[in-house]
């Protein structure tokens, strides 16, 4: 009696621990990622570094676990004239390092970041002292007429986009052409005026060794004087590189700018997978569970689906290319959009296609967890409406369904969570580095199913494993899993709170 | 350490590496860019993982010139370039080697021609190993010894450890680590056929997803070795110089031993594209070759970490497009 007391303390015991270590385990990797995301916009001190040898460095102390203990490595920046960003000394080479106040980081659209001293602020023909507010406001005025280029570029995309219809017309109006060339022609020549008057802003700043080197204002997002700012300014500059995270577009092949595009491109996958996968396998649960007569026949049904489930996801990519985007896809574009060939139009990898990928993928997950769902309203009350004179679809309908939506969503938020993270499947059936365009535009037809798109698992492994600058970007991976983190987070806790609401509201009578 | 290694390590550091100044000769031997006629459209280039970041900078450059043009990139390997052109997923193919006979075979069974190849960029291809390592240069013969197990290049024994390499003898005893490429990607088909004289792999080499991994596992693990592109260097590695012969002078990976041909390891980057030869090809693509081909495409060329092709070849090269 005792000794099995005993076994089953020790049980509970393992099971306590076990608990309490998964839970360690989750918080560990959410702070890693959190801690490393969050540091990744901090500003940081500049630091001139002088060698016994009288080299001197100067930039940002960045440790790295994998450099090791008795290297010190600092991104002193500067690529276009160092041709990389970071350095590695000795420790004991270092003869001395402090905190240099003087000098300023200036963040680039090219070359990733300038770090040195600044010696002139150049507009047009005039030379001014380059006091950091003067500056700023420079680097304002500059962003403005950047919004004028941007919005001129737009238009003249536009205008070249009606041009080619016209031209691709057997018998185009000559008129019409030479109408919409001259307007085109036009765009361009202001599009030309308004760079001229961005490129006469210039900054002159010398390197840590004294070579001035000339930045343009119109590659230059900000100037950082980190010796010399307050705190509340720093917490504003550190807020403000966030929002450009989130909100900009990719620049420099990824390595810089924001990741806007791959956020949106991996909400609208997840958003049409779920209206693809949810009445689909709503509908198939419901017939194998409502339906279909017991047998080894909806027993081998079964078997087939949970089967499915552990599919590896890379063959399910691989299924989307062959039949989705070959054959499907191909098909469309012989029948639908021949005048377009040899360039596909469906027939390559694209949105609709990932988000069908997807969906076959999680359709095991929605169909189990409904039937789950089916199963849990109780036989009497199916029995009551039935002896109520309901017919059996005026059952499912009315009486099932509704009690088995908490199912239902437990499904969805299976299918959200597992489709959000994907990124094999994907790497075949449409996802790209760099889409030029999001899948939802002002452009008809709005939604844009056969444009390829960024997700923010292929930015992750991007980064990570092709970059060609990849010290510098190893913060920004962080901050993109944090990102895609929050985003499953949050789609999660939408649908666990309407599966709350719903709960209770369909259960209060019961 | 001493003063005199010190220095060694600081030229190391910055000696090799490869700054935009030293190309300047080069690149102003382009003319500017100025478009020819309006274009718009999408273009799709699906190919080398090691030509993507090149690519990207292309796309960002061209659409400057051209706001109606959208660009897609992917890049997963060369080898996913020619089924891309067959199947017309793509219109350009870029590719870190050249395409195998088999290859162009079944592109010309579909279209009756042959793909057209365009020589883009130069590209050097660099041995890495950790920044703590002594190792300076080695020879192609050694270098097989190294990563393959057939040994074609005529190295007499196997180099499996680090005390088999002579020049740095007494160093450490420990296994050498190999890392490369997967063997979709054109970097893994052409190091196999210069540096291993068309042998085999060991099974020991680690096979990485992407350019920049090899890279870092290189910083990671302090006694191995990898091959990976020169622009994915960073710090906490070192590149070798590399002699075509055993004994022979070694030569670092700069643009003159390059072109010159004098660095063993060099290749050039290539577009291939669908040209048939009875009709023009597509205005834009056309656009396109010319702004690579330009003072601003190839000055992106080596804002990617890659060498730009001598004016000459470039003539050439655009010549090839009708």
């Amino acid at each position: 009696m005792t000794n099995s007391k005993y076994w089953e303390d020790l049980i509970l015991w393992y099971l306590r621990v076990s608990l309490l270590l998964l839970l360690l385990l989750l918080i560990g990797v959410l702070l890693v990622i959190f801690k490393n995301a969050l540091a990744a916009f901090s500003v940081k001190d500049l630091y001139l570094l002088e060698t016994k040898s009288g080299k001197k460095f100067l930039g940002e102390i960045w440790l790295n676990s994998r450099v090791a203990e008795d290297n010190l490595r600092l991104r002193v920046g500067n690529r276009d004239i160092y041709g990389k960003e970071f350095i590695v000394v000795k420790k004991d080479e270092i003869e001395s390092i402090r905190v240099d106040k003087d000098a300023v980081l200036v963040e680039r659209v090219k070359w990733g970041v300038f770090i040195g001293y600044l010696k002139e602020l150049i507009i047009g023909n005039r030379r001014v002292d380059p006091e950091i507010s003067i500056v700023e406001k420079t680097i304002k005025k500059v962003e403005k007429l950047r919004e004028k280029e941007h919005e001129l570029s737009r238009n003249i995309a536009r205008l070249s986009n009606e041009l080619r219809v016209v031209q691709e017309k057997s018998s185009p109006s000559p008129y019409v052409l030479e109408e919409l060339k001259k307007r085109i022609e036009t765009l361009f020549k202001e599009l030309d005026n308004v760079r001229a008057e961005i490129s006469q802003y210039k900054l002159v700043a010398s390197t840590v060794e004294g070579d001035i080197s000339t930045l343009d204002m119109g590659n230059v997002v900000r100037v950082v004087a980190s010796g010399k700012i307050s705190y509340f300014k720093k917490s504003k500059i550190y807020l403000s590189r966030i929002w450009d995270f989130l909100s900009e577009y990719p620049a420099e092949s990824n390595t810089a700018g924001g990741i806007m595009p791959a956020i949106f491109g991996t909400a609208v996958l997840v958003f049409v997978m779920t209206i693809m996968v949810l009445p689909f396998g709503v509908i198939a649960a419901v017939y194998m569970h409502e339906y279909a007569q017991e047998g080894w026949l909806i027993n081998l049904v079964r078997v087939a689906v949970s089967n499915l489930a552990a599919v590896p996801s890379i063959v399910f990519g691989m299924f989307g290319l062959g039949f989705f985007i070959y054959r499907i896809g191909g098909t469309i574009d012989s029948v639908f959009f021949p005048y377009k060939l040899p360039h596909p139009t469906f027939g390559t990898g694209g949105l609709l296609w990932a988000s069908a990928t997807l969906a076959i993928l999680t359709l095991p997950v929605v169909i189990v967890a409904t039937e789950e769902g089916l199963a849990s309203v109780p036989r009497v009350v199916r029995e009551g409406a039935l002896a109520l004179g309901a017919t059996k679809w005026e059952v499912i309908k009315g009486v099932v369904l509704p009690g088995a939506i908490p199912g239902i969503l437990t499904g969805a938020i299976l299918a959200i969570s597992r489709a959000a993270g994907e990124v094999a499947p994907l790497m075949l059936v449409g996802v790209v580095k760099m889409a030029p365009e999001l899948p939802i535009s002002g452009e008809f037809p709005f939604i844009h199913l056969n444009r390829k798109f960024m997700h923010l698992g292929f930015h992750i492994y991007d980064l990570a494993f092709q970059s060609p600058n990849v010290e510098s970007v190893e913060p920004l991976i962080f901050a993109t899993s944090a990102v895609l983190l929050v985003i499953v987070l949050l789609s999660n806790a939408v649908t666990i709170s309407l599966r709350n609401y719903l709960r209770k509201r369909y259960t209060h009578g019961l | 350490m001493s003063k005199r290694v010190f220095f060694i390590f600081v030229t190391v550091l910055f000696g090799s590496v490869v700054t935009a100044q030293q190309y300047k000769d080069v690149i102003s031997s382009y003319p500017s860019y100025k478009p020819e006629s309006i274009v718009s459209g999408t273009l799709t280039a699906i190919g080398s993982d090691t030509l993507n970041n090149l690519m990207t900078f292309w796309a960002e450059g061209f659409q400057k010139f051209h706001p109606g043009v959208k660009i897609e990139i992917e890049g997963k390997g060369s080898s996913t370039a020619p089924p891309a052109l067959i199947e017309g997923t793509a219109q350009l193919g870029p590719m870190s080697r050249k395409m195998k006979r088999s290859e162009i075979d079944k592109f010309e069974k579909v279209f009756g021609y042959k793909p057209t190849a365009v020589k883009v960029a130069l590209d050097g291809l660099a041995i890495y190993v950790n920044m703590e390592n002594p190792l300076d240069s080695l020879s192609i013969p050694e270098v097989d010894a190294i990563f393959s197990k057939t040994r074609y290049c005529g190295y007499p024994n196997d180099i499996s450890s680090w005390s088999d390499i002579e020049s740095i003898k007494g160093w450490s005893s420990r296994r050498i680590s190999l890392y490369g490429r997967n063997s979709a990607s054109g970097t893994y088909a052409f190091f196999k056929k210069v540096a291993l004289c068309k042998g085999d792999f060991k099974d020991q080499v680690k096979e990485q997803p992407g350019s920049s991994s090899v890279v870092q596992s290189v910083v990671a693990d302090k006694f191995s070795i990898g091959y990976s592109g020169i622009g994915y260097k960073t710090s906490g590695v070192k590149v070798l110089a590399l002699a075509r012969e055993k004994g022979g002078k070694p030569y670092t990976v700069s643009y003159d031993n390059v072109v010159s041909g004098k660095y063993p390891l060099g290749r050039f980057l290539y577009i291939y594209i669908n040209d048939p030869p009875t009709k023009q090809v597509d205005k834009m693509i056309k656009e396109f070759f010319r702004f690579i081909f330009s003072k601003e495409g190839q000055s992106l060329v080596v804002q990617a970490g890659y060498l730009p092709i001598p004016f000459k070849v470039a003539v050439r090269e655009l010549g090839k497009i009708k």
